[in-house]
């Protein structure tokens, strides 16, 4: 009864007119950047999250919020029709939603899309609903050593899943975690690596790093290559599935909530793996594996729905422990602490607003995205024709405002071009960004945690294996880190024996 | 990625690991029962020195795969020098030339040098956006973006 009340009460906030315009602003928005090749959503979050100063906190993360879920809607389309998935979470749907467009199946790939989302959205709501207030509850229980284990073991997923060397990985870790340490010591207020240089005193901000490494890298890939573009010309008749397809569809959808949820949930999982989790799992029980690649519906309708689910699983330990699970929600806590919000467990009981504010938008956004999308799929495909050199000048304008705004600061830009070429040299040597992100934004916090657990057991390093929760978590971590020294098929042997 | 590569690659974040250990290292480290400011940093880096010591190892182990390059595209090192220097310029005399002329300037060279347009579309692309970017940004979502010394 008293979830009822709440959620109520977060419609009572998502259903104002300013709140409705912010939920239509960001799921629009989040449609295009899903749309477009090159501008994910942890940089069109960055984009966006100065323009974000001005508006109420749950406005705020309403409109942020929106932008996570609407590119899954956008990078659906793009992957079916044309072939181009719009950003990583929709690259599993090009395997059988484009084939289903070639075959002039094109409606029924994405009205199941569309509906796929619509109802992995809805299940994945209430899932939270459930799962966020009874984790912050949880979690007013852990100190520090808890709280730095269940970050190790983030970084430790998020190291696992990590393309390419896991010894690569771990240094991305290393790299973001040591750039956390920039600015002014949390505890002593002693200025570190800061070279008198006053743009570092509070530190190298999450917006710059996040719009050079996802948005200026982006562009410098893409023009040191003579770019082609190519559009596939289909037609697109009846969005509606038939009655054979939604028999065929409703279990991968259903599978596909689940798993997209509960991994989701995960810190360091991403919306990404669930697609291929959903993908893998549908193709071992189908009665035909052969077929998935030739254009089946279950292989878009399973990851389709996969990946919505797993952008509401992952607001769960980002609003109820105040740890990001990726890039995106960290942009997401970092908007938080912007408007002066303590993201963890007490946040669903001090600013009750913001989280079921956004709870209830989830579902508005959700809806907006079902009327919206299916009448807009012609201009989505218009937009990809858009020449690449206006596309790029305008994503290079938009990344110089983005990274200015926050501050005011031109030297803001500067650091933003040097982690844009960082990012660049990075994708160059199969580096990867994520756990660069996610450890400066984790590092603090990790640096704060490891500090006082020191502190509280008298300099002793057990205390992270003499409480339980703390030591189930470092255990999971050290498994996973080292698994692959043990596994026939690990990631470390494999460093040894091929690329 | 060629073994060379990878080996340049450990090098570079070895000899990082090293520097961050001496920065970390004038700050105060402190006990494990009270950490100092620069504990925190000193065992990252520590920690970052050891990994790329592995990473730089497994490099030396691993055969080579024939075939493999970085790229087999002729990549085009000008346009990347001209974007970061156009937008570190950008950033640089925003405060004095103003967002409404820096960004047609931006935009028209961008257009003309990078994927080269005819002056036409250049200029026409430079000042369509710098109009609507100057509306939408400092008009309608009040961003504040410095006007420079000649006012708009």
């Amino acid at each position: 009864m008293e979830i009822i009340k709440e959620l109520l009460f977060g419609f009572s906030v998502a259903l104002t007119p300013m709140n409705i315009f912010y939920c239509f602003l960001g799921v629009l928005v989040g449609t295009l950047v899903g749309v477009l090749p090159g501008v994910g959503p942890p940089a069109a979050l960055a984009l966006l999250l100065p323009a974000t100063f001005y508006v109420p906190p749950a406005s705020a993360v309403i409109l942020l919020a929106g932008i996570m879920y609407g590119a899954m809607y956008g990078g659906s389309t793009t992957s079916i029709l044309v072939n181009i998935p719009g950003e990583a979470a929709s690259v599993i749907t090009c395997l059988d939603g484009y084939q289903m467009a070639r075959k002039g199946r094109a409606g029924p790939a994405l009205g199941i899309s569309a509906f796929g989302s619509f109802i992995a959205g809805t299940i994945s709501i209430f899932l939270l609903i459930l799962l966020a207030p009874t984790l912050a509850r949880f979690a007013l229980r852990f100190g520090p050593p808890e709280y730095f284990a269940l970050m190790v073991l983030g970084l430790s997923i998020l190291v696992y899943l990590a393309k390419g060397s896991i010894i690569n990985a771990l240094i991305m870790v290393c790299f973001g975690l040591l750039l956390g340490t920039i600015g002014l010591d949390p505890l002593t207020g002693v200025p570190r690596f800061v070279y008198k240089i006053t743009t570092l005193m509070d530190g190298i901000g999450l917006v710059q790093v996040v719009i050079g490494l996802f948005g200026i890298s982006e562009v410098l890939l893409n023009v040191e290559k003579t770019f082609k573009q190519e559009i596939f010309e289909t037609k697109i008749k009846g969005l509606l599935p038939n009655r054979e397809d939604w028999k065929r569809s409703i279990g991968p959808i259903g599978r596909g909530t689940f798993i997209g949820f509960f991994l989701g949930v995960i810190p360091g999982m991403s919306v990404v793996i669930p697609t291929f989790v959903s993908y893998v799992m549908e193709k071992k029980i189908s009665k035909h594996p052969e077929k998935f690649g030739t254009g089946v519906i279950e292989g878009v309708a399973g990851p389709e729905s996969a990946n919505n689910a797993a952008s509401s699983g992952t607001l769960v330990p980002t609003l109820s422990l105040g740890i990001p699970t990726g890039a995106s929600t960290a942009l997401l806590l970092g908007a938080l602490m912007m408007h002066g919000l303590r993201p963890g467990p007490l946040l669903i009981k001090e600013s009750p607003e913001v989280f079921w504010g956004v709870v209830a938008s989830l579902y508005v956004g959700n809806v907006m995205l079902l009327i919206l999308n299916l009448p807009l799929i012609g201009l989505w495909v218009k937009i990809l024709k858009v020449p690449y050199h206006f596309l790029f000048s305008l994503i290079v304008l938009f990344c110089i405002i983005g990274s200015y705004v926050t501050n005011n600061n031109p030297y803001d830009v500067v650091i933003m071009v040097i982690f844009g070429f960082i990012g660049y040299a990075m994708k160059k040597f199969d580096f990867e960004a994520a756990p660069l992100v996610l450890a400066l934004v984790l590092g603090p916090m990790m640096e704060n945690a490891f500090r006082r657990s020191l502190v509280i057991s008298d300099g002793n390093l057990w205390v992270f294996f003499k409480r339980p929760l703390s030591a189930i978590f470092i255990v999971i971590a050290l498994f996973i880190l080292f698994s692959p020294l043990f596994l026939r098929k690990g990631r470390l042997s494999e460093d040894l024996r091929s690329d | 990625m060629k073994r060379r590569f990878k080996i340049y690659c450990s090098l570079f974040w070895f000899l990082f690991s090293v520097i961050a250990c001496h920065q970390a290292s004038r700050l105060k480290i402190g006990e494990f029962s009270q950490p100092g400011p620069g504990f925190f940093p000193l065992s990252i880096g520590i920690v970052m020195g050891i990994l790329s010591i592995i990473a730089l190892i497994i490099s030396f182990l691993k055969r080579e795969k024939k075939g493999l390059s970085i790229t087999t595209e002729k990549i085009r090192w000008w346009n990347i020098a001209i974007i970061l220097v156009l937008i570190i310029g950008y950033a640089l005399s925003l405060e004095k030339i103003g967002f409404l002329i820096n960004t047609f300037l931006l935009i028209t060279i961008l257009l003309k040098v990078v994927e080269p347009q005819s002056w036409k579309t250049s200029i026409s692309g430079g000042l369509i956006t710098a109009i609507l970017s100057d509306l939408v940004f400092n008009f309608f979502l009040r961003a504040q973006i410095p006007r420079g010394i000649f006012g708009f």
